[in-house]
Parts: structure tokens; sequence; C-alpha cells
């Protein structure tokens, strides 16, 4: 038997280590995957706390289920973004993309 | 009837999803529908207020949402004070309504016109319904939304859309101090109804300071929504609109509201002598510095605009002095000469196409029925016993000559002789002398019944609905209005005296003479006149620069905010040897700018100085993504330690 | 130790060192292929509480369909790698790896920050021994996850197809070429 705490150490570590990601890395299509890391993170959490405090309970299977959604709409549209970026300025560096600058 | 009042609501908001949905034939009568609908409800509302003003009330509350334990109810009440001004706006929404069939004729957005007009008289319905403060804020929103598109009704033009976006922004300005306001009644009291608030509040429940503290944040929404110093900008501006529109947005929705707001919130406000001493001031200062601004304007609707805005600060001024009653009468009596006001102003701009003051003249043997009904809302306003205006004017200045504040008085005198002298100013250039522009002047004609009757209706309203405060009849309207704030609630209805009176009475008289001699005697030339005052003349034309002062603070303050979130990203995330780097930059700018200086002078040197200033304060802001995840993220991370560490 | 909470490391690894090489991993597609490991370690886990059709669901959609767009993504896009800029001056180069570190360690602190907080509150709150309990007999089942699904939440699902259409016809605006409009 695991106890709970240490899936919620395993979640807080990988969403820490998509934070990381998202927040230092430049290229695009890395920050997405970063933010697909964070977004399992929360899963998993979902899913635990589902399982330990409230067993048989669809409900924090149903959750998750959404963010998959969620992230799956987030992934389609960020990609063609991507891909949009790519054409116009032949580079997906994010650094780059700053024409809000005033 | 009284307990069918949610009917008047529902009508207007019924014609505008039938308009949205109605599909092809039923589509072209888009007008015929709201009009029905509208006068539907004014029907209903007057069963209402007679109704009500037999003694009648009616409420009714439900549960409308739950978050955690936190219940939100919402229902709808009416009262005296609801109940005249839900008769009041339906009547002058009416007007507008038929008045707009000929006015807007054959216009490129006729059907949504009308969709807007009703969805704009049900939001400001239901704003006079509701019974707790997030309804008003709903409602309050939505009339905010609904003058926006309105505003923004020829869109094509750029000028219209700025306007349309500068009235929903300025206002929304005041909307966030209001909505502050109204949490912290909520986070005081838990609850957001109207009655629990008044005698929470009365019992003592709530400590003095957070009277005053909710009383200001509601009036800051009020400031806003009621076009009062320093967030009167936009109402001139949105002029932009149809004139109808202008009619409505002046006399009863829009900032109607901001008046109704303190008026509903006058039990609040009576409890603290800041919060009154606040309002009246803003509004006795705002009364003349509108009403100068007046005097100089050229076009038609810009002087209505500013009359407005001045007529509100009496408003604001009678409230502030402590009385509700000299308060709301003058919205009601508002309403009523304003719409016409600016309906007339509509039937001469649609007659002549120009709004254009010195474009016009001698209309009068052309207009004789808009001359007259316009002449008689002038004349209403300008305090002319016995129309409206006189009795509802009297009231405000007698309560502010009562009130611990008699300067207050003196400036509302002053401004009440600048309203006589700037309406007849803009009647005689208008009807009177020669036709300045022959042609304009030749074409002019009345256009039909549909745009007499209202102004006929109104000019008896304008005329007559001062009866109903005057003290002829022993003040019928201050007894049944005091009935709309709970017992125990202090209101200031001072004796009348005969010298505020008089002195009302001269300073309206005056003004028309003074007027009427300079436009109509020919006493001194108007070059003259500019000549002889121009530094005065280009201040008021230029409306005090307020524009110019907040184009400049808040460019400006937007730049050097942008600035020093920048210097916040070059200095901690980016690192220090880019700083230094940066520095070095700076640097040699500064130095650059020296040498400049010291060659070009000072002041070229000053100049110099800030348009370098201003570049790098450009560059400053990143529009990097990475800057604003860092930041989103520390400040999530943040919130969470704090959390943590409280627990 | 037993089996499970072994099996339980194992695959917390895997997948959390995957998700180190997500990031770190010099090269893009090699990135790309370490985040759908991750997924997978993912997947694992969840098998671990007994949720088997969510990591059904878990290698379908993530495995399957979001790291398979996003190796596309990274192909379509043709762009391996941000480029290394030119060489800087000199003096900037001597303090570039203070600044690199800056650069990261701000990022790394909010980070750790974040995962430290959450550990903390964890043990506080005592979640951390809490042991899981045997599932009822009614379980964990797929069909009570569809019942729930379309009774008590099938205004979510709904929503939650719109947006996936919406989605969808973003994405194929966005990515339209110029010419194709």
């Amino acid at each position: 038997m695991i106890p709970l705490g240490y899936i919620l150490g395993f979640s807080a570590l990988l969403f820490g280590l998509g934070l990381y990601g998202a927040l230092t890395r430049r290229n695009a299509i890395r920050m997405v995957m970063s933010i697909e890391l964070m977004l399992n993170a929360v899963n998993v959490n979902f899913l635990a706390f589902s399982r330990y405090l409230n067993p048989g309970d669809p409900r924090g299977s149903i959750w998750a289920i959404f963010v998959m959604t969620v992230a799956a709409a987030e992934v389609a549209l960020g990609l063609a973004i991507i891909l949009m970026l790519s054409r116009r300025q032949d580079d997906i560096d994010v650094d780059k993309v700053h024409s809000l600058q005033g | 009837m009284a307990q069918w009042a949610w009917l008047v609501a529902l009508f207007p908001l019924l014609a505008f999803a039938l308009m949205e949905v109605a599909p092809g034939r039923l589509r072209l009568r888009r007008d015929t529908l709201g009009t029905v609908a509208v006068a539907a409800s004014f029907v209903v509302s007057l069963a209402v207020l007679v109704d009500v003003w037999a003694g009648a009330r009616a409420a009714a509350s439900w549960q409308w949402a739950q978050v955690g334990p936190v219940q939100i109810p919402m229902g709808w009440q009416v009262d005296p004070l609801s109940a005249v001004m839900l008769v009041v706006v339906n009547l002058v929404s009416l007007m507008v309504h038929v008045f707009s069939l000929s006015y807007m004729e054959g216009d490129v957005r006729y059907g949504r016109y009308y969709a807007i007009l009703s969805l704009f008289t049900f939001s400001m319905l239901g704003l006079l319904l509701v019974d707790n403060f997030l309804g008003l804020f709903i409602f309050w929103e939505l009339v905010g939304l609904c003058s926006f598109v309105l505003i923004g009704h020829w869109y094509e033009e750029k000028a219209n859309s700025n306007a349309a976006m500068k009235a929903f922004l300025t206002t929304r300005v005041g909307d966030v101090a209001m909505l502050i306001g109204i949490l912290v009644l909520f986070a005081h009291l838990g609850t957001l109804k109207y009655g629990d608030i008044w005698s929470a509040a009365q019992s003592g429940q709530l400590s003095l300071d957070v009277i005053t503290t909710a009383s200001l944040l509601l009036f800051g929404g009020a400031i806003g929504k009621s076009a009062q110093f320093p967030l009167h900008v936009w109402l001139p501006d949105a002029m932009a609109g149809p004139t109808p529109v202008s009619a409505l947005i002046h006399a009863a929705t829009m900032v109607a509201a901001g008046v109704y707001l303190v008026a509903r919130a006058f039990p609040l406000f009576s409890l603290s002598p800041t919060a009154l001493y606040w309002v009246a001031v803003t509004g006795g200062f705002t009364a003349i510095f509108a009403a100068t601004i007046a005097v100089v304007q050229d076009d038609i609707k810009k002087v209505l605009a500013y009359s407005t805005i001045s007529q509100l600060g009496y408003m604001f001024l009678g409230l502030g002095a402590g009385s509700l009653v000299a308060g709301s009468f003058h919205l009601v009596t508002q309403a009523f000469f304003k719409s016409l006001l600016f309906l007339a102003a509509g039937s001469v701009i649609h007659a002549v196409h120009t709004q254009n003051l010195h474009e016009m003249g001698g209309l009068y043997p052309r207009m004789k029925w808009t001359a007259w009904t316009w002449m008689i809302g002038a004349l209403s306003m300008a305090g002319i016993p016995p129309l409206a205006g006189f009795w509802s004017k009297d009231e405000v200045l007698l309560a502010a000559y009562r009130s611990p504040y008699p300067i207050l008085f003196w400036l509302a005198l002053v401004a009440a002789f600048l309203t006589a002298f700037y309406i007849t100013r803009a009647t005689w250039l208008a009807f009177f002398g020669t036709a300045r522009d022959e042609q304009r002047a030749r074409h002019a004609h009345e256009s039909g019944w549909r745009m007499q009757l209202p102004l006929g209706v109104l000019a008896l309203l304008a005329a007559g609905a001062g009866l109903l405060g005057a003290s002829w009849f022993g003040h019928p309207f201050t007894h049944f209005i005091a009935g709309s704030v709970p017992a125990g609630t202090h209101l200031a209805e001072p004796e009348p005296a005969g010298l505020v009176q008089g002195l009302a009475l001269l300073a309206a008289v005056a003004g028309i003479a003074v007027a009427g001699g300079i436009y109509g005697g020919g006493w001194v030339s108007r070059a003259s006149l500019i000549r002889a005052g121009r530094p005065l003349y280009v201040l008021l034309k230029r409306k005090y620069f307020v524009d110019e002062l907040y184009g400049w603070v808040f460019v400006k303050g937007t730049v050097a905010l942008s600035w020093l979130t920048g210097a916040f990203d070059r200095y901690i995330v980016d690192g220090i040897v880019n700083a230094v780097g940066w520095l070095g930059v700076q640097l040699a700018y500064a130095t650059g700018d020296f040498d400049q200086a010291v060659i070009d002078g000072a002041v070229n040197g000053v100049g110099q100085a800030v348009e370098g200033g201003g570049r790098l304060l450009r560059r400053a802001q990143t529009g990097y993504v990475s800057t604003y995840l860092v930041t989103l993220a520390t400040a999530v991370v943040a919130v969470l330690i704090l959390l943590v560490l409280r627990r | 130790m037993n089996t499970t909470l072994l099996a339980f490391f194992i695959v917390a690894f895997i997948s959390l060192v995957a998700a180190w090489r997500v990031i770190t991993d010099p090269s893009i597609l090699h990135a790309g292929l370490w985040m759908g490991l991750s997924f997978v370690g993912v997947a694992g886990i969840f098998l671990l509480l007994e949720a088997e059709f969510l990591a059904g669901v878990q290698v379908l959609v993530y495995v399957g369909a979001i790291t398979t767009i996003i190796l596309f993504g990274i192909m379509l896009s043709d762009v391996g790698e941000v480029r290394v800029g030119p060489e800087p001056p000199g003096w900037v180069q001597a303090g570039a790896a203070w600044h690199r570190g800056l650069r990261h360690a701000f990022p790394l602190l909010v980070a750790a920050g974040f995962a430290g907080t959450m550990l903390g509150l964890y043990t506080q709150s005592g979640w951390g021994q809490l042991r899981e309990r045997p599932l009822e007999l009614a379980g964990l089942s797929v069909g009570g996850i569809g019942r729930e699904l379309f009774s008590t939440f099938a205004l979510p699902f709904e929503i939650a197809s719109l947006v996936l259409l919406a989605a969808l016809l973003g994405a194929i605006v966005l990515a339209m070429r110029e010419e194709e409009r």
C-alpha cells in the first residue's frame, strides 16, 4: 500500500519540474510540453484524493477527464499558434515574440 | 397593482428577446414592437404609482445562488422613490421611442437601434426595481453597456466609437470604486439587501468609519455614472450618439442611475456627515463648473450636455445638503425638461442638418411648435415659476441655504444665473435673430406628428410636473418620497425661505435678461466680448483643459508605470549583467543629452531630456511572455505561502 | 517494502526523470519522446491507484494524441531548437554565467518554493500517512463514471465538447496558410 503522501509528493515534484520548464524555456514547444507536465500533476492529485478520501466516487476521474479535454484543446491551439509563428519569423523563440512591447 | 410591478421590467425585456430571435417579417416591425412594449410598461408603471401613492408597497425575494456558505438572494421591491422613477423612465423612454420613429427613419441599423433601446429601458427599470446592491450592480453595468452601444451607434466614424469607448472606460473608473464599496458592505454585514443594510447601519452595527468609507466608494460609482467632476469628461463626447439617445441618456437612464444610487442609499449616506459633505461639495462644484463651460459652447447638443452635468450637480448638492426630496425632485423635473430640450434640439437638427448654433438662427417662423416647446423647457430649466424647474431648483437652493455650508448656496445661485444665461443664449441663437445660413433656414420645417407629439407631452410635464412639489399644494411630493426611507432616517426638510425664492427668481430673470440683451438686444457684440475676455474664453472653450490634463497624466503615467515594471524586469529577472549593460547605455544617452544640453542651451536640453526619457520608457515595456509568466508564478507561490503561513 | 510500493517508486522515478529530460534534453524531438515516457509513467500511477479507465484514457489521449501532435508540430514547424544568437561582446561574456544563473535561479526558486510549500502542506495536514481504503464492491467502474458524466455532469460535458469544437476550428483557422484563406 502506498501512503497518500508519496503520491502527493510525486505530483508536487512533477508540477515543480513543469513549472520550472515553463518559466525558463524559450522554445515555445518546450513550454507547451512543460505545461502538459503540470496538468498531469494536477490529474494525479485529483485521482489520489478521490481514491484515498472518497473511494468509489467517480468524480475524481471525471474531473481528470475534463482536464484532459482542456489540455487537448490547449495543445491543438498552442501548436497552431506556434506553427503560425514559425512561418512568420522562422523561429519559435518566445522571447522574440514581443509585439506587445510598448 | 403594486405586486405586479415586475411586469414593468418584463415587457421591454420580452420585446428585446423577441426582436433578437424574431424571424423575417416580424423583424421588420421591431420599432412597433419596442414602442408597444414600452407603452404597456408605462401603463403598468402608472398604475403602480397610483397604488404606491395610496400607500401600497410590494417586494419579493428568492434564493438566487449559493456559493459555499454564502447565500445570494435576489429580489425586487417598489417604494415611492422607485415608483416615481419607473414612471419617469417609462415616459421618457416611450417619448424617445415615438420620436425616433421619425428621427431614425431609414437608418442603417434601425432595427438594432430599437432592440438596444428596449434593452436599455429594461436595464434601467431593473435597476430601479431590484432590492439589493448585487442586482443594482448588474443592471448598472447593463445600462453602461447599452449606452456604449448606442453612443457608438454610427460606429463607422472613428470619433463615434472612440466616444463610446471613452464613456465606457470613464464610467468604469467609478464602477470599480462602487464595487469595492459594495464589497465593503458585504464584508461587514454579509448581506447586500437594502433593507438589511439600512437597519444594520441605523442600529449602530456599522462603525461610522465603515459607513463613511462605503458611502464615499458608492458615491464614486455615482460620480462616474452621473458625470460629476472629475469623471464628467465622457458625457459631452456621448453626444456622438443619435439625439434621441442623448435625450434618453441625459434624462431617464444612465446619468439618472448615479443620482438614484445616492438617493437609494440615502439612509446610509445620511448617517455620515463626511460623506454628505463630499456629495454636496462635488455637486456644488460641478454645477458651477459645467455651467461656465456651457456658456461658450457652439454645438447645441454640447450646451445641453454641459447643462445636464450642471443640473446633476444640483441634484447631488441637494442630496448632500441632506435633503432627499430636493435631489430626487430635481431628478424628476430635470428628466422632463432635459428630454424635452434634447428632443427639440433633435427636431431642429433634423430640420437644418447642423448642430452648430452659429449656423442656425431665424428658425422661429418655420418651426413654431418646436420653438415653443423648446422655450417651455428652457424657461423650466432656467427656473421661471410656475414651471417645474423652478420648484425643484428652489428645493435644492433651500437645502443648500439651510445646510452647514452656505457657501454652496451662493455657488448654486451663480450657477442658476449662468443656467438662465446659456439657455437663453442657445434659444436666441437657434430660433431668433436673422438666419445666419439662409439656405438651411429656408428648408427648415416641422417633421410630422411623431416628432411633435413627444415634444408636446414633455412640454406639458416640464411645465406642470413641478406642481407636485409646489408649496401651493403643501408639498405632496415631499411627504410621498419620505416614505421610501426607513423611519428614523434623518431627512433635512428645511422651512421655506422667501429670501431664497426671491434670489433664485432674480438670478433666473437676470440671466435671461443679460443673455437677451447681449444676443438679442445687441448691447455688446460677441466679438468684442470674446476679445475682452480672451484667456477666460479659451479656458472655457477648452473645458478647463481637463481632457488634455487626463491625456497627459494617464498616458505619461502609464509610460512611467511601464518603466517601473520594466526596471523590475531588467534589474531582477534578466539579471545584473544585463542591467549593467543597460545602465551603460543609459549613461551614454545621458551624457549625450548633457552634451546637447550644454550646446543647445537649457531650454532645448530639457526638451531633449523629456524626449529621450520617453524613448527609454517606451523601450522598458518588455512584452516578453517569460517575464509575465515568472511574475504570475511568483505571485501564485507568494499567495500560496501566505495561505500556508496563516493556517 | 511490498511490491506495490516498489512499483510506485520505479514508475514515479521513471516519470520524474523523463520529465527532467523534457526540460533539459538538447534535442527538442527527444524531449517530445521523453514527454511521452513521462505520460506513460503517470498512467502507471493511475493504474496503481486502481483507476484503470483513467490509465487507458491517459495512454490514449496524452501518449497517443498529444505526444503525437507535439511531435508533428516539431517536425512541421521545422525549427528544431532555438537558435543561439551571435556571440555577445567580451564584457558581457564576463558576467554571462552569472546572468544565466540568475535567469534560471529565480524560476528555480519559484518552482522549488511551490513544490516545497505543497510538500510542507501535505505533511502538516496529516494526509501523508493516510492509507487507502479498499474499494467498495461497486468500485470505480467505467459504468459509474459514464452514468455520472451523463447525468450530474451532463452540462459541463456538453460544454467541454463545445470547447473542443471551438479549439478545432481555431486551430484550423490559425494554422491555415495566408493564401489558403
